[in-house]
């Protein structure tokens, strides 16, 4: 499995209907990829979900920077 | 303690060009830089405290701040992983502040940024004992 896969694996599993897109871009330098989550709303829980992403990508470690947008906050960038 | 005094400094200066509308796609992107190596060298403070030496580490040297940060500090509950993850989360934002140049910053994303980074600076002044 790719990183880019296991990545989604783990952020559709917290945040599953939530889910707009998911953007990859990098690595720009040392990180391993970059990722845009979007999303249709922040979920109450967020930040929970946000946190059990991250613990798994450190237990891997995996340098992956990712950033969660709300959609609608997008603007000009869609 | 320089790295704390530059942090302070550093929201206070952001603090300023956003309370005095200074806002463009330019400032913000210098601001984002500077709000995360501002973050970026609290740990260095933190792990120096632990005996480590990150001055002399020359390869994925952000990744390793994480990891020691996590072993020396989250692990033993001297840190919260939230705070951990805020220095991630304003990782991304400098790395797309400086090579993402199409996407549009919007002022939410950078207030967020700020608010972010205060929540970190409290954090890393409490473990510090200099809140």
């Amino acid at each position: 499995m790719d990183l880019e896969e296991f990545t989604t694996n783990l952020v559709k599993e917290e945040f599953g209907g939530y889910i707009v897109d998911l953007r990859f871009s990098g690595p720009y330098e040392d990180e391993d990829l970059d990722v845009d989550v979007i999303l249709k709303e922040k979920p109450v829980d967020s930040e929970e979900r946000m946190l059990n992403v991250f613990r798994i990508l450190l237990d891997e470690d995996l340098d992956v920077l990712i950033d969660y947008i709300v959609d609608d906050e997008l603007g000009q960038n869609c | 303690m320089i790295e704390l005094d530059f942090s302070i400094e550093t929201l206070a200066n952001a603090r300023a060009f956003l309370q005095l509308e200074m806002r463009s796609q330019w400032i913000y992107r210098l601001l984002l830089a500077r709000l995360y190596y501002a973050a970026h060298h609290l740990p260095r403070l933190l792990l120096r405290s632990v005996g480590l030496a990150p001055e002399q580490w020359r390869r994925d040297v952000h990744h390793r701040v994480w990891s020691e940060l996590r072993q020396h500090y989250v692990n033993i509950g001297r840190m919260n992983i939230r705070t951990l993850n805020i220095l991630e989360r304003l990782r991304r934002r400098r790395i797309r502040a400086d090579y993402e140049l199409h996407f549009v910053i919007r002022d939410e994303y950078m207030d967020e940024a700020v608010v972010l980074f205060a929540d970190y600076l409290n954090a890393c002044q409490q473990i510090l004992g200099v809140t």
